[in-house]
């Protein structure tokens, strides 16, 4: 029926007009009926409606109120489900292809969409992203091109705060997804309760945030969602903001007759943006201000009237607050308290105008710490420009850097001083003198001026010869600034190995200092540490713990004991390697205080890499690889997050370190990542001429080869040995590299061609000190290969001691012990002593408690083997079943080489206890296995191909 | 959908009303929250209702002028979400890739068939408020609001009775029409 008949028919003023019969209406005859029995009211209808078709129609209401089942759910929360859960239902199984994308799996669900790990693969590259999937499908073409227009503009937004939009599109089915930055972390707020993040720590994380925000503002685009799960903090510690103005993506979405949505979470949500929906760069800053808020208290502010500081919570989880809840109070009273105060003001006029506003106030903060919180040494910052390029080529300009570093240091102390400057113009007149000097050494190197020498021959020696007088000079009533410039002086006389300037510096710097200040000035201690550090470089152990020993007290006088210089001090301790009993302990101590030190002074002081570094390594040898790798995780996010974060020393240790801890949990690629990015740092900062590159290198280019591609590794080894010189620097220790390629050469069945590289190798070793660990390692590797050689007498010495030694030096839980006695069961079993080798299996294996590593699953070849030598078939196979199982499940470190040799045993207890079919298959795969990872003069593969001519026993 | 109808209580047309928005707009946050929560979560209606009504009667901008403008309002918005919903669900049937992976057979057509049924309840609906404004009142406040017979003779100023009554004919309505 046409709907305005209908309206007709239907129309009432009220449902009270049960009125006359001039205009019977539908309701008013429906309710008579239902008064009257059911017999009596076709009779009524007659009587009192004339339209047939009405009479119809409240026949059929009649009809209908009779019946008890209602044709649709009882109510909308029945509806509601019975349409579905979800809009769309994303439950997208892992291979579903969205675009060029295909599904990983799910990482998280939300209220209007829901994201994936995907993967694309274009040209052989292969990209893993974070797809957003749209719960809304996107139909119109209206709809198509307002996503796509929003898309793009938000796609041009690139800044390594913010997660970068990839692309996005719509199916042909109307899905609407959007690819982002794949980002590896924790939400901001998780990430300081999980670190124990200090107060420092936290606002330079915030800093970041706020920056990124800026970024994103300036390109007109806000964020409209920022909360902590939207704010991830990368493991380098760096932070990346996540839907950067996917909200108000997600929102054009909605078709012309649905209502706007606002993509906003309550708590971080702005008062005008929960009424008015009107949203500017300000309500961004006010999110900002509520995750600032529950970063510093653990909570989320709303109430502007209570200070944050007043609404810790005294029993706070541990970690959510930056220091104990009463530290945290004080710390935050004042200057934090009003920062945050007036961000989450309700009026958006009277916050901080913009998110860079705030990271401004916020970074004043940071800078006006006393200086007990020490800024990065600037003795230490110019140290590494000169490292890199000792050569004494003229470098004037990186030369200048370095001292414009150092006096940059210098003015940021005035500005310190400003803060608690009494004297206006002695402040002046220091940035003046400051200025005036650094105009001097410029000039020095300027072409412009008439030299003596032609532009550019001026060496960093000769302008530091230059500046140096300039200083005591210029900087006569200004002693602070003037001690400061004189250590960086001396420091880069040291590096240019200069003693006799450096101490004539050195001395007047001291001296200053003391006139000054008595002995109890900073760079006086710093100086004694700084003698300790090479003290312990030159394995000068005494020394150093003299020199410890007397700065101590001077920093306890100096009210320094919570200060980054403190922490230096230990740092200093745990490197002291004294035969004392104690020792050992102490070390220990020291490294933990450093390292909590530091987390909480100075978490941007290059020491702290150091530290943590140094912690890694202790939980790996002492307690568990696993324990370790948050370790390194850690240090390499306190190098990321210092300024000095290029330098590649720092991370030298770091990363192979975190490669090996990675290794140990069977995580091969993400180890080979970890050793291909410590050698790439390495080349950047060094240079391939140069040693502190060869190591990281060699290290890789070892575990390729583990893995098994020998060509791969044979090539990197070449392009390593290309650059590297021959004869080398006698200092440098780094004979590393031919070691390690002479180990492989080893395990891949060229054994007589290592022999000569591990011996020269050796003498090299011999003839430093402090090599004892490589010679252990060498020693086993050369005893390995003379086995392999056949020279069992030159190997049996060399194996057998390898093992005494490690037996009493090293832990005796640890893996080094291992692998050198199933190496030595090996050689037993191998010339006539099964009973022998059967015990040094067994002694392995006494520490397997049911772990899956290489050394293990080994020993149970090597017992497998023994059983074979005596005729006990059934001993034999289980033993070989377990170690090939085992070793399919391997972890730690491992060549996977020991794959085929095993296989080759098991295949021979398969074919002696009568199973020949399933023995050729191993002996094949062995074979086919060997043939990819060894040479092809290799002693393993004619061994499998003897094992596949055996007949049947 | 958004119906020029008036309120018995109110003058303000719905839909363009941001106070109506906000309602809207958060019910269907909670609801989204609700029902993402857990796999087959349920959506219990008056849960939600008067959930919304204690957390928007904190904020002060929002201010409703007598109990039944509130959960008129609410119904109101929970009835635009359900139908959303199901045009949603209707919308992903055409569309290929997403709902034939999805959904198996039957949980399809179940779905298929409620989210037509609810846009036809929503129609019908419409057009029982066009014949009778109040019967039509009563069905959305307890169906979409949750609210009960004695409740929405508070809230109307009715006699229970009179909702009775309401309720009898909007039900008959409703169920002629989808079933024609």
């Amino acid at each position: 029926m046409p709907r305005r008949e209908t309206a007709l028919i239907e129309q009432t003023p009220g449902p009270d007009a049960m009125s006359d019969s001039a205009t019977p209406t539908l309701r008013s005859l429906f309710e008579a009926c239902t008064d009257l029995p059911p017999d009596a009211r076709a009779a009524y209808l007659a009587a009192h409606c004339a339209d047939a078709a009405l009479r119809a129609r409240v026949e059929r209401l009649l009809y209908a109120d009779a019946g008890e089942a209602l044709p649709f759910p009882p109510d909308a929360a029945a509806a509601a489900r019975a349409i579905g859960v979800r809009a769309a239902e994303v439950d997208l199984p892992p291979g579903t292809r969205i675009g060029p994308f295909e599904i990983d799996r799910l990482l998280g669900e939300g209220g209007s969409s829901t994201v994936f790990r995907a993967t694309r693969d274009s040209a052989g590259v292969r990209q893993q992203v974070a797809l957003k999937i749209l719960s809304r499908g996107v139909y119109s073409s209206d709809s198509q091109r307002q996503f796509r227009r929003e898309r793009q503009a938000l796609a041009q937004l690139t800044h390594p705060g913010i997660a970068r939009l990839i692309e996005g599109g719509v199916t042909s089915g109307g899905v609407a997804y959007i690819a982002l930055e794949l980002v590896d972390g924790l939400p901001i707020t998780t990430y300081a309760r999980h670190w124990h993040s200090g107060l420092r720590e936290r606002l330079q994380l915030f800093v970041q945030v706020c920056r990124a925000v800026e970024a994103a503002h300036r390109a007109l685009i806000v964020h409209r969602d920022l909360k902590p799960s939207n704010v991830f903090v990368a493991a380098d510690g760096s932070v990346k903001l996540l839907d950067f103005g996917i909200a108000k993506l997600l929102e054009t979405q909605n078709d012309d007759d649905h209502t706007r949505l606002p993509m906003c979470t309550p708590a971080y949500a702005a008062p005008e943006q929960l009424t008015n929906d009107s949203v500017t760069t300000a309500t961004d800053v006010y999110a900002l201000g509520v995750l600032l808020g529950e970063l510093l208290t653990g909570r989320r502010l709303r109430d502007a009237q209570l200070a944050p500081s007043a609404q810790i919570l005294a029993n706070a989880e541990a970690g959510v607050l930056p220091d104990t809840p009463a530290a945290t109070r004080r710390a935050l009273r004042g200057d934090l308290d009003n920062i945050v105060t007036k961000a989450i003001a309700p009026e958006p006029e009277r916050r901080y105008a913009s998110a860079g506003a705030l990271a401004e106030d916020i970074e004043r903060q940071l800078c006006g710490k006393p200086v007990a919180a020490h800024p990065p040494s600037a003795w230490y910052r110019t140290r590494k420009f000169v490292r890199r390029h000792r050569g004494g080529v003229a470098m004037t300009a990186v030369f200048l850097l370095a001292l414009v570093g150092a006096l940059g240091l210098a003015l940021w102390q005035a500005d310190v001083a400003k803060q608690q400057a009494r004297n206006a113009e002695r402040q002046a007149a220091r940035a003046n003198a400051t200025k005036d000097f650094l105009i001097r050494v410029f000039r020095a190197s300027d072409p412009r001026i008439a030299q003596d020498k032609p532009r550019g021959q001026v060496t960093a020696k000769e302008l530091l010869d230059l500046s140096t007088p300039a200083i005591e000079r210029d900087f006569a009533a200004d002693p602070d600034t003037e001690i400061e410039l004189l250590g960086v002086a001396a420091s880069i006389y040291r590096e240019l190995d200069d003693p006799a300037r450096y101490r004539a510096l050195h001395g007047k710097q001291v001296e200053r200092a003391r006139a000054s200040y008595g002995e109890l000035h900073p760079s006086i201690i710093q100086g004694l540490i700084d003698d300790a550090d090479h003290a312990n470089d030159r394995n000068d152990y005494d020394e150093a713990f003299a020199l410890l020993q007397q700065a101590d007290p001077l920093i306890r006088r100096a009210g320094l004991d919570r200060s980054a210089l403190r922490a230096r001090w230990y740092l200093a301790r745990s490197h002291v390697m004294r035969k004392d009993d104690s020792a050992a302990n102490a070390n220990d101590d020291a490294l933990d205080s450093a390292v909590k030190l530091y987390a909480e002074i100075a978490p941007q002081d290059p020491g702290y890499v150091s530290a943590l570094t140094s912690m890694g390594f202790r939980t790996q040898r002492e307690i568990d690889p696993v324990a370790a790798e948050p370790w390194f995780r850690r240090a390499i996010a306190a190098a990321e997050a210092s300024p000095q974060h290029d330098d590649a020393r720092l991370q030298q240790l770091t990363w192979p370190g975190l490669a090996a801890s990675l290794e140990y949990q069977g995580k091969y690629a993400e180890s080979e990542d970890a050793y291909r990015h410590s050698a790439e740092l390495a080349r950047k900062t060094y240079g391939e001429a140069h040693s502190t590159y060869w190591v990281p290198a060699a290290e890789f280019a070892s575990l390729v080869h583990r893995s098994g591609d020998r060509a791969r590794a044979q090539a990197l080894f070449d392009a390593l040995f290309k650059v590297i010189p021959q004869p080398w620097d006698a200092d440098s220790y780094d004979d590393y590299a031919r070691e390690f390629y002479a180990a492989c050469l080893v395990a891949e069945g060229r054994a007589r061609e290592a022999i000569p590289l591990l011996e020269a190798s050796l003498k090299t070793y011999i003839a430093k000190p402090s090599v004892e660990y490589e010679l252990r390692r060498i020693r086993l590797t050369l005893g390995d290969a003379y086995d392999l050689a056949g020279r069992s007498d030159d190997a049996r010495t060399l194996l057998k001691s390898s093992l005494d030694e490690r037996i009493a030096k090293d832990p005796p839980q640890g893996g080094t012990v291992r692998v050198a006695r199933e190496r030595w069961g090996r050689f037993l079993l191998a010339h006539g002593d099964p009973a022998g080798a059967e015990e040094q299996f067994r002694l392995v294996l006494a520490q397997e408690q049911g772990r899956h590593l290489s050394t293990f699953a080994l020993a149970h070849g090597g017992l497998a083997s023994v059983h074979l030598a005596r005729g006990d078939m059934t001993a034999a196979l289980d033993e070989s079943r377990r170690a090939v199982e085992s070793f399919a499940q391997v972890t730690g470190r491992r060549d996977v080489r020991s794959g085929p040799y095993l296989w080759l045993i098991h295949a021979e207890a398969l074919r002696r206890s009568g199973a020949v079919a399933e023995a050729r298959t191993w002996a094949q795969r062995a074979l086919d296995a060997s043939r990819r990872y060894d040479a092809p003069e290799a002693a393993s593969i004619k061994l499998a191909q003897a094992a596949l001519q055996q007949p049947a026993s | 959908m958004h119906s020029d109808a008036t309120l018995v209580t109110g003058n303000t047309a719905l839909g363009t009303d941001a106070l109506f928005d906000a309602v809207y707009a958060r019910l269907k946050a909670m609801a989204a929250k609700e029902l993402n929560r857990r796999e087959h979560a349920t959506l219990d209606t008056t849960a939600l209702v008067h959930e919304l009504y204690l957390r928007i009667g904190k904020q002060p901008e929002l201010t409703f002028a007598h109990p039944a403008q509130f959960f008129a309002y609410a119904a109101r918005a929970m009835r635009h979400l359900l139908a959303d919903r199901a045009r949603d669900r209707l919308r992903l049937r055409a569309g290929g890739d997403l709902a034939r992976i999805t959904l198996t057979g039957s949980d399809m057509q179940l779905a298929i068939e409620s989210s037509e049924q609810a846009l036809a309840l929503d129609a019908a609906l419409e057009r029982l408020a066009q014949t009778d404004a109040r019967a039509a009142q009563v069905l959305e406040l307890h169906y979409f609001a949750g609210l009960t017979v004695k409740q929405i003779a508070e809230t109307l100023q009715l006699a229970t009775s009179t909702v009775d009554r309401d309720w009898r004919f909007a039900r008959a309505f409703l169920k002629d029409a989808l079933e024609a």
